[in-house]
């Protein structure tokens, strides 16, 4: 009986264990799986946090010249660095600055005042967890951005870029004079080459 | 004068006798006698309607004094009892089918009364792992562990063929580790980066909560299973990353963790009995089996 009754407690006892080990885990992903630098867009004049309209972003050297953002108004955008390089240059392109052919109405584009911004940095593997896998930590030795163009000025406010979400750097630009919008709201608006159409950033939250 | 004497001396000790029960019987109660409330005896009725008081509290007292508890002695069997060997062969058999780490390790406990179990283990871990989906493959050379601690068995009076035992152990583990063939492809640009994490070293210390069941097979041999919750409790900081299985541990995601092994016990201060699968008889009844 003793033994039928051990058994017993031996057969639950492997059963449960099984179940266990093969069942329970602590660890899911859920932080980013890439290290992607954040840059937030603001007014160089008064340092406020601005969404900036109709700016395309793309990397140089990207297959098929493809885009992160294709003329969007935005106030904080993603600028993922390239993992099998130590410099990656992406191309600002504000639709301030096309024209418009008076007599066919299309709207042509000018690349001629594009801003380019340059990052050097350097990069360590660094093991996230068995669910995100593996991934690159950045480290940015400096910013470069083209002169007298759109971008006044960027701050690196953390040069160590990892996986965590928040913003890495701002990027401070030209905006001169402000103008009632059609929708009866203010709007920084373009005064010339080098300055970019912004809409103010509303209490509470980006476009 | 005689016959006179006989009936004097019988109706003392009558008399002795009945005083005796009459005295012991006041004696009986347990705690100092309360005034019995009959509003709280309960009422029954017999066949003619007649209302029938019952003293429960009398009862009560009547048969606790009618029952002797034997006094059960806490520790049947001697402190120093038996010594168990084991060799725990769940990480072979998991590896076999498919688990991606560990080797194995040898352990040993000293059963004290057959309920309080100190333990020693050590054991040696290696690993080469390349989860599904993964960007990585972990690898780890063989390096050692040690674990110690302590366990309780449930069945302490019972027979020690047969435990249920719970506890504790910590372990520790120095051992290096690296990681192989990471793709890094955020997707963007198209063209990944291919890198690795070389040997890094670390220490880790762990605590593990244990239930383990001993079965009996044949004379000294048993096995037995163990379902392990454990912890890491410290482990060094490493700028590439933590390793992703610690030797004597596993899977650092796991919350549990299993054990096999097969043992032999030796018995040191066995109970003298003829019957080979023996469930010993207690201590005092022993010393009075002595003393006759």
């Amino acid at each position: 009986m003793a033994l039928i009754k051990s058994a017993y407690i031996c057969f639950v006892a492997a059963a449960v264990l099984a179940l266990s080990v093969q069942s329970c885990t602590t660890s899911m992903c859920t932080d980013n799986r890439n290290s992607i630098p954040e840059a937030g867009f603001y007014n160089v004049d008064t340092g406020e946090a601005v969404n900036v309209v109709g700016v395309s972003i793309g990397g140089i050297g990207a297959p098929n010249d493809s885009l992160l953002y294709d003329n969007q108004t935005v106030q904080l955008v993603y600028l993922p660095l390239r993992p099998d390089a130590e410099v990656t240059s992406f191309r600002f392109h504000f639709s301030s600055d096309d024209t418009t052919d008076p007599d066919t109405g299309e709207v042509m584009p000018d690349h001629t005042h594009d801003d380019i911004v340059t990052f050097y940095y350097s990069s360590t593997p660094y093991f996230e967890g068995e669910e995100c896998g593996a991934i690159l930590h950045y480290f940015i030795d400096r910013v470069d951005f083209t002169p007298d163009g759109h971008i006044a000025d960027i701050q690196l406010i953390d040069p160590n870029v990892t996986n965590e979400h928040k913003e890495y750097l701002r990027m401070y630009f030209h905006v001169v004079a402000t103008d009632p919008g059609e929708d009866g709201e203010s709007k920084e608006t373009l005064r010339g080459k080098r300055s970019v159409a912004v809409v103010p950033v509303k209490e509470g939250g980006r476009l | 004068m005689r016959r006179i004497l006989s009936a004097v001396v019988v109706s003392v000790a009558v008399m002795a006798v009945t005083a005796a029960m009459y005295g012991q019987r006041r004696i009986t109660p347990v705690g100092s006698p309360e005034l019995i409330d009959p509003a709280k005896l309960p009422h029954l009725h017999d066949s003619l309607g007649n209302v029938v008081v019952v003293d429960t509290t009398a009862l009560v007292t009547d048969s606790v004094a009618a029952v002797e508890v034997p006094k059960v002695s806490k520790m049947i069997y001697p402190l120093i009892y038996e010594v168990t060997a084991g060799v725990d062969i769940w990480n072979p058999v998991m590896r076999i089918i498919g688990q991606d780490y560990g080797l194995a390790s040898v352990w040993g406990e000293l059963n004290m009364h057959n309920r309080y179990f100190p333990y020693f283990e050590m054991g040696m871990d290696n690993a080469d792992a390349t989860p599904d989906n993964s960007n990585f493959t972990f690898k780890s050379s063989a390096a050692p562990f040690f674990k110690v601690g302590a366990s309780y068995n449930v069945f302490y009076n019972s027979n020690p063929g047969y435990q249920l035992k719970f506890g504790l152990r910590y372990g520790i583990t120095h051992f290096s580790y690296q990681y192989d063939g990471i793709v890094i492809d955020e997707g963007y640009w198209g063209q990944p980066a291919y890198t690795s994490i070389g040997s890094q070293s670390a220490t880790a210390g762990y605590l593990e909560v244990v239930a383990a069941v001993k079965v009996k097979i044949y004379r000294g041999f048993s096995m037995g299973w163990t379902l392990k919750l454990h912890k890491l409790l410290h482990e060094a900081d490493n700028q590439f990353g933590e390793p992703m299985i610690i030797p004597g541990y596993g899977n650092r995601k796991n919350l549990f963790a299993g054990g096999f092994s097969l043992m032999y016990t030796f018995g040191i201060n066995q109970l003298k009995s003829k019957d080979p699968d023996p469930v010993p008889v207690r201590m005092d009844e022993q010393s009075s089996a002595a003393k006759r």
